[in-house]
């Protein structure tokens, strides 16, 4: 009997934009345009980003705060189907602070001049059952607040 | 092998499962013994004690053993771990998501002709 393997905890989070989805996904894949919106607190910088889009490439992207601190996420493509989708491995140089490898996917669906953007960050446990728990359960604060 | 944070696994992991967390909703509104959550759920005492287990190694459910009597109640050190995690990453996604749609606006290809 093989082990039951729980399925993997994920944050879902979508949005809507007024792009192509071929626009999307380059500004996800093209490290020129992702150093110019991906750094997401007010005065954090990515002074440099290498993504190497292919399945099994690496990307590493090195953000620096207003003050000098210099993080670092990085991690391996295990899906690349442009323009509609990649996942890639997920994890910062600062293992005290945050979990270790996750998994974070990019879906886009196409909705004419518009393209829906679905992102699922996974804290999966093992690294070889993603992919056997597509889905996983969703998790958000929502429904955390509520347990809690 | 990555070294991962074990409580923050363990906590997402326990709760990953519909009964672990439908356990943990019923001990948020009161302590129960093992006996009284295997009688709110139609499933067996020893599959109840499986998954108390789990919880307790997860660090959301304590367990304090009287006797025979095992009360069960949630940590919420546990939980708020859990939920700080998530907000943080939460919060990292949105801030970028947000910017996102800035960019995309800023660098519309169709801007000019509308």
């Amino acid at each position: 009997m093989s082990n039951t393997q729980a399925p993997t905890a994920a944050l879902v989070i979508r949005r809507t934009y007024k792009a192509s989805r071929s626009r999307v996904f380059a500004a996800w894949t093209q490290p020129e345009l992702l150093r110019q919106w991906f750094a997401p607190p007010p005065g954090w910088t990515i002074p440099e980003a290498t993504i190497d889009a292919r399945v099994g490439g690496t990307y590493r992207i090195t953000f620096r705060s207003p003050d000098g601190t210099v993080r670092i996420v990085g991690g391996v493509f295990r899906e690349y189907r442009e323009p509609e989708r990649f996942s890639y491995t997920w994890a910062w140089d600062d293992r005290d602070r945050d979990a270790g490898e996750m998994l974070v996917s990019v879906d886009l669906r196409d909705h004419g001049d518009e393209t829906e953007l679905i992102l699922t960050h996974e804290n999966f446990a093992d690294q070889t059952s993603y992919a056997r728990h597509e889905g996983g359960w969703q998790l958000s604060l929502t429904n955390l607040a509520a347990i809690l | 092998m990555v070294k991962r944070r074990p409580d923050l696994d363990a906590v997402f992991s326990a709760l990953a499962d519909p009964t672990r967390r439908r356990i943990v909703e019923r001990l948020v509104r009161g302590e129960l013994t093992v006996g009284e959550i295997a009688a709110e759920f139609p499933i067996s005492q020893p599959a109840i004690s499986k998954h108390v287990k789990i919880l307790e190694q997860s660090g959301l459910l304590t367990r304090e053993i009287d006797g025979r009597v095992h009360r069960c109640r949630v940590s919420l050190a546990a939980m708020r771990d859990a939920a700080h995690w998530l907000e943080e990453q939460e919060r990292f996604w949105n801030g970028a998501l947000d910017n996102l749609d800035d960019f995309l606006a800023r660098t519309s290809p169709d801007k000019e002709q509308r």
